[in-house]
């Protein structure tokens, strides 16, 4: 049935590779950071799905998910490239292929809970999706390294270890985007049976709406139970919190994206349900008025895509002045950076002794952090954004 | 210095003065203070406002020699388009580097710390494309071997400063600054320039920024000053956007004090209004007081 016969192992091999430089994003193109995991229907199918949107690379995803009707697992076997790397892991272990055949095939309830509680809005596991995992691998060597960075590449190297130890086992049993197609794949039969050969009429299995329904609770009532975190700052056009936690994949394609290495994977600060999803630290650079490259980069629609102008009239929080750290107001010297690197003009300066000293303007503050970071006060800057709620300015 | 000394040095400098008169003025004050020429450029024309200051300056010839490394520090601080008086103007740096190379320059480097993203602040302030196809090299320091820490020995607040190695290994520096108003220094004009220079620039206003400012000078000197007022911003500097104003002028001069005194009149300041340049004036780094500045005036 496949489509490529000679050549498989060699085209497989070729996606692998591409879309290991599409999630290194060296390819020069903001969006191509999405294009590969947006083929996976799981997160961006099930990503418009939950945000009742649409985008152009969620689409992308259908092709793949009709394949599934007609040939057996074409995905997984020409262009999955968490499938190649785990086949050849298996293949370093070729004694203990098959076994397990034991196991339940877990990936189908799981592909099932992904699309059901996707429906009711908050999609559960996103994240084990395989390219959702592949593009954390790659996405998490980002130079300089930072502590927090490795977490985000466990889960592919987690795969690689399955498969090393029990080949196949992964794709077959666990992958929620394999068992999909099987899914997809024995319904297609189906059909095709029913018009062919007058076979008994496919009737849709209780198990599919079971496995949707109870998928859908869980991603409704899951992420209440995991204990609440505190508020953090999220990239600019990310989703409601509640929402943000389950629909990001953690596939890092935002922190990868941003040229000032201010997204970093949050380490539980957001609490469980938030364990590695992005957030922005203030630190080593700001959110830079002209740029929107982590909104062009997710492939779920948790950050969603957002113009220029509607980034620039976002705020991300709001900038706060601790006056009994400031330069200014606590040691009357001449200092005023924040104001001066403001890029929205929303710290302005009233007289104190005769030295200006800053005062924030909400309706102004973007939260960019441009003032945070480069406010020389030390230890502790005196200057800091608050993690608000992101909103729209008004004007 | 004993008196020995003091009669031997003041001889050898007497017979390169051709009027006693000064020389008995030169000793009562010292030198820098004693005065000091502003030439202010008008005119719509940038390349030739800087060919007619460079002509009254003394000619290129004074400042550039065949084969020399000039360096030259313009403000590419913000990532803001050029009308808006944030960055030096790019026609005026373009012109600068053109007659540099032309007057027998070997190199024209522009070595710059922005405030804002580099990449952004080069391309978007016009000066990146302003010089491409000149030969000139407009870069911001990053690795440790692009800077030299150098001693400040005269410095009150700041006693050193981390500074590029273009700055301080050229035959011919060159300050051309952008005038407008400053949130913290009150004004950004020449002296205030040299804060992209400074890796360690932060620690400025943590000192004393005013003090620092007037200490960085004591080591660092241009052999000339080159202050772009074509248009100015009244408000809401250093980045802006603020209020603005066309004086269409250029400012130059070999002392960078009287050169800023001269520039903080288009905004209605006094010199002494702004406390780097007092300090400057009484540092004996220049002379800030209008009253012994000669400014000649003229348009093109």
């Amino acid at each position: 049935m496949s489509l490529f016969r000679p050549p498989r192992r060699l085209f497989h091999l070729a996606s692998a590779i591409l879309a290991a430089l599409l999630a290194m994003q060296l390819i020069p193109w903001e969006p191509a950071a999405s294009l590969f995991p947006s083929l996976s229907p799981l997160l961006g199918l099930s990503g418009a799905l939950a945000k009742r949107a649409f985008w152009p690379a969620a689409l992308l995803g259908v092709p793949v998910f009709l394949s599934g009707f007609v040939h057996k697992r074409w995905f997984c076997f020409h262009l999955c490239p968490t499938g190649y790397c785990a086949e050849a892991a298996g293949k370093l272990n070729a004694s203990a292929a098959n076994r397990f055949a034991a196991w339940p095939r877990l990936g189908g309830w799981l592909a099932l809970a992904i699309l059901g509680s996707a429906a009711l809005g908050s999609p559960l596991a996103l994240g084990l999706d395989p390219l959702a995992l592949f593009n954390g691998f790659f996405s998490a060597w980002r130079r300089p390294l930072e502590a927090g960075l490795p977490p985000l590449a466990t889960g592919f190297l987690l795969v690689l270890l399955i498969s090393l130890a029990r080949p196949h086992l992964w794709c077959l049993r666990l992958c929620p985007l394999g068992s999909l197609q099987d899914t997809l794949h024995e319904t297609g039969r189906r059909i095709r049976a029913f018009r062919t050969a007058g076979e008994e009429a496919p009737k849709a299995e209780r198990r599919l709406f079971l496995g949707l329904a109870a998928g859908g609770l869980a991603g409704l009532f899951l992420p209440r139970l995991a204990p609440r975190g505190n508020a953090v700052l999220r990239p600019p056009g990310a989703a409601p919190e509640s929402q943000f936690k389950s629909l990001c994949a953690r596939c890092g394609a935002c922190l990868r994206a941003c040229p000032y290495h201010i997204i970093t994977p949050d380490l539980g600060e957001a609490g469980a349900a938030g364990l590695l999803a992005p957030r922005i630290q203030y630190g080593q650079g700001y959110c830079f008025e002209q740029c929107k490259a982590c909104t062009e980069a997710c492939p779920t629609g948790a950050i969603r895509h957002l113009t220029l102008p509607a980034k620039r009239q976002l705020a991300l929080g709001t900038a706060v002045v601790e006056k009994h750290r400031c330069l200014a107001w606590q040691d009357g010297l001449y200092c005023m950076v924040c104001q001066e690197f403001c890029p929205y003009s929303a710290v302005s300066a009233v007289e104190q002794k005769g030295v200006n000293c800053p005062v924030v303007n909400a309706d102004l503050c973007r939260g960019c952090g441009a003032c945070q970071n480069d406010c020389p006060a030390r230890p502790g800057r005196a200057i800091t954004v608050r993690p608000t709620g992101q909103h729209v300015l008004p004007g | 210095m004993n008196r020995r000394d003091f009669l031997k040095t003041a001889a050898v400098a007497g017979a390169g003065l051709a009027a006693p008169r000064l020389f008995a003025e030169a000793l009562q004050a010292p030198p820098p203070a004693a005065g000091a020429t502003v030439w202010v450029v008008q005119g719509k024309d940038i390349p030739a406002m800087l060919a007619k200051g460079m002509d009254l300056a003394g000619g290129w010839g004074a400042f550039v020699k065949k084969d020399a490394r000039v360096t030259l520090k313009v403000n590419a601080a913000w990532a803001v388009e050029p009308q808006g008086g944030g960055n030096t103007h790019p026609d005026l740096i373009k012109a600068f580097c053109l007659a540099a190379f032309a007057a027998g320059a070997k190199s024209v480097t522009l070595p710059e710390l922005p405030c804002a993203p580099a990449a952004q602040s080069f391309s978007m302030s016009g000066i990146e494309g302003a010089l491409k196809g000149t030969g000139a090299r407009l870069y911001k320091p990053e690795k440790a071997s692009e800077f030299r820490t150098v001693a400040i020995p005269k410095g009150v607040d700041l006693k050193e400063a981390s500074v590029p190695t273009d700055v301080l290994d050229c035959d011919c520096l060159v300050n051309m600054p952008v005038a407008k108003s400053h949130s913290g220094a009150k004004l950004t004009l020449s002296m205030k320039n040299w804060m992209g220079s400074d890796k360690n620039r932060g620690s400025w206003h943590r000192k004393n920024l005013h003090q620092c400012i007037v200490d960085y000078n004591t080591v660092i000197k241009p052999a000339l000053v080159i202050i772009d007022a074509t248009r100015i911003m009244l408000t809401g500097g250093p980045r802006g956007p603020g209020k603005m104003a066309f004086p269409e002028k250029l400012i130059l001069g070999r002392d960078t004090v009287a050169c800023d005194a001269v520039a903080a009149g288009l905004f209605g300041m006094k010199p002494f209004d702004i406390p780097h340049i007092r300090l400057a004036h009484e540092a004996g780094i220049g002379c800030g007081d209008l009253a012994l500045i000669k400014v000649v005036d003229v348009s093109v």
